[in-house]
């Protein structure tokens, strides 16, 4: 190793140790075909920069690019990591319409939620604000393709009415008591009271049903009853409890109460947690005949009535003597008005990564490649040169995250080409379940479809208009 | 209905057309908008031989506003207006998104269930619908 003055000298010197001995020139390099895309974005360690390639002279017209278009798309599914998740894949679609459906999916798919709240009595600690923006925020199991927007039937005042085809309301009366037990004796006397009402609790019929061991799931498609049933009752078995029983495990789960934690207060009050299980649905009009408590199997016969998705959302937590009273109803709205109305956990798309090895990447530098720097991309492979062992393929471009990692190694930065395909795109979305995630990408292409249509309609008459 | 209910106001304009001079060069403002329908719009605009122009803009990002404007090449054999062209192009999106959703079909089975399930339920509320007028009269 010759020793040089200059630091920059110095730097170049180390870096001398890696590289392999020099070849032949290669060949040059197979890129991916880019005339599809007019270019590909290139990835190098501050970033991407998009590289314009010769691409197809532009369409004549709307039927060519349409035949080109339908000649280059595909669609696979990847992967389907639970009910409620979707990963797939669009190839041949263009970024302006990838990214469309991802905003109509996040922002502009109409569900329900509860919106407006009327509060009678609210003595807990948690401000009516503050517990009506949670109630907001409670996920509704129920399809919102099967109500109208609320807006669109006017009474006799011209004003907007309420109607069974459009609202849903829940009513939520909580009486914390004065110790566990008097709070079951309140809970038993004010349930067979609701009862009696009307009001109901989709999560008691569920209870009622598995105890009869009937198929009480709540899903259209008969494969998924099965799974949902054991999602219900792999729920913290709570729900399979009694009520008295249930308070319990309430109490044991504040972890105030007075026999089981270590944190032990003597003469510390009860604590009622109200959880959305509380949330009783109050039908309307022929709201009970459409959703009906026990399975029919037909349509939105599915069971279990309107109620949320999840039982065990922690709402509000009172006090001995604290009241919550209150009665909410639930209207249809988009993600863009408020988070509250989107159906997806979230929805979002990555361009597929293509990584091309350039010079041949052998034993230790592979090994380390392989091994620590991009998991699940490379592979090793057997080769049958004298000299060398094994060598690193390309086996899973799926697989990478962009980490760039190698780039840390100058000799595999020099070594690897990366590149991002601009019109192939890896969406995942992930429902919040109201809606299944392939129904929700269904539902986005239709909006999109209808603003399509709405905007040539507005055309066709402005045109009209000035004419 | 309630004092404080929050009605949500369309944007102030939903349509202009904007442009005095030859029909080949005019500017859109679609209200309600935004980069969703404006880009995928100014793709398909941008992808047809007969567009000399297409771009779009949202002029503040607190106004649900967005503009379109196209150019079309000024020819001889009776040139494409600016009008047809974005009506061409909204055509084209429909068939787009169409064709999307058969291939979603075709590999998600449950799209063809929901959607099965979708139309009868559609066929029923219309009967129910007849049956209930029948009643009233």
């Amino acid at each position: 190793i010759k020793q040089f003055s200059s630091p920059l000298y110095l730097s170049i010197n180390i870096h001398c140790i890696h590289l392999p001995a020099a070849k032949s020139p290669m060949p040059p390099i197979p890129e991916p075909d880019t005339s599809a895309t007019g270019g590909i974005y290139d990835v190098n360690e501050s970033g991407i920069q998009f590289r314009h390639t010769p691409s197809l002279p532009t369409p004549a017209n709307g039927d060519e690019f349409l035949k080109r278009f339908k000649s280059g798309f595909k669609f696979n599914v990847l992967e389907r990591p639970s009910k409620n998740e979707l990963v797939f894949e669009i190839i041949g679609v263009d970024v302006s319409f990838a990214n469309a459906l991802r905003r109509i999916m996040i922002a502009e798919i109409p569900t329900m939620a509860l919106e407006t709240v009327y509060m009678w009595n609210n003595s807990g600690l948690i401000h009516d604000e503050v517990l009506s923006h949670r109630l907001g925020l409670v996920p509704l199991n129920v399809d919102p393709r099967l109500f109208d927007e609320y807006g669109h039937d006017v009474d006799e005042n011209g004003e907007a009415a309420c109607t069974d085809r459009n609202t849903i309301v829940f009513k939520l009366n909580v009486v914390c008591g004065k110790n566990e037990a008097d709070d079951e004796r309140l809970q038993k006397k004010r349930n067979s009271e609701f009862k009696a009402e009307g009001l109901v609790s989709g999560y008691d019929v569920e209870e009622a049903q598995q105890k009869k061991s009937e198929k009480g799931g709540y899903k259209k498609s008969g494969d998924d009853d099965d799974d949902e049933m054991k999602e219900e009752v792999e729920e913290p078995s709570v729900m399979n409890l009694s009520i008295a029983d249930r308070a319990a495990a309430d109490a044991a789960a504040s972890n105030l109460n007075k026999s089981s934690t270590p944190i032990d207060t003597p003469h510390r009050p009860f604590t009622r947690h109200v959880y959305t299980r509380d949330l009783l649905w109050c039908p309307q009009g022929d709201q009970l005949a459409k959703f009906p408590l026990h399975s029919t199997g037909v349509g939105s016969g599915v069971g279990g009535g309107i109620r949320p998705l999840h039982e065990d959302i922690l709402l509000a937590k009172l006090r001995p003597g604290q009241v919550i009273e209150l009665e909410a109803h639930a209207k249809k709205g988009i993600g863009k008005d408020h988070a509250k109305w989107s159906p997806v956990a979230t929805a979002s798309y990555r361009l597929m990564p293509s990584i091309e090895i350039v010079k041949p990447i052998y034993d230790e530098l592979a090994e380390e490649l392989v091994n620590w720097m991009e998991p699940g991309v490379f592979k090793l492979e057997e080769t049958d040169d004298a000299d060398h062992r094994v060598k690193a393929v390309v086996v899973n471009p799926y697989a990478c995250t962009m980490s760039r990692n190698f780039m840390r190694n100058p000799s595999l930065k020099e070594s690897i080409k990366m590149s991002r395909i601009p019109n192939h795109f890896i969406f995942s979305v992930e429902s919040v379940g109201m809606m299944e995630p392939a129904v929700i990408v269904a539902e986005a292409l239709k909006v999109l479809k209808n603003k399509a249509i709405n905007l040539s309609g507005m055309t066709h008459e402005a045109e009209a208009m000035n004419e | 209905m309630s004092v404080n209910e929050v009605k949500i106001k369309p944007a102030p304009v939903q349509f202009e057309l904007r442009g005095t001079g030859p029909p080949t060069s005019r500017t859109f403002v679609i209200g309600d908008e935004d980069h969703t329908l404006g880009n995928a719009i100014r793709h398909i605009l941008i992808n047809d031989a007969r567009v000399d122009f297409a771009g779009y803009c949202v002029p503040h990002p607190s106004e649900p506003v967005v503009h379109v404007r196209v150019q079309t090449v000024t020819g001889n054999e009776g040139a494409l207006t600016a009008t047809e062209a974005v009506k061409e192009a909204c055509t084209t999106l429909e068939n787009q998104c169409d064709f999307v959703l058969g291939e979603l079909e075709k590999a998600l089975p449950e799209v063809r269930e929901d959607r099965e399930w979708m139309e009868r339920w559609a066929v029923e509320e219309l009967q129910q619908a007849a049956m209930e007028e029948e009643d009233d009269e």
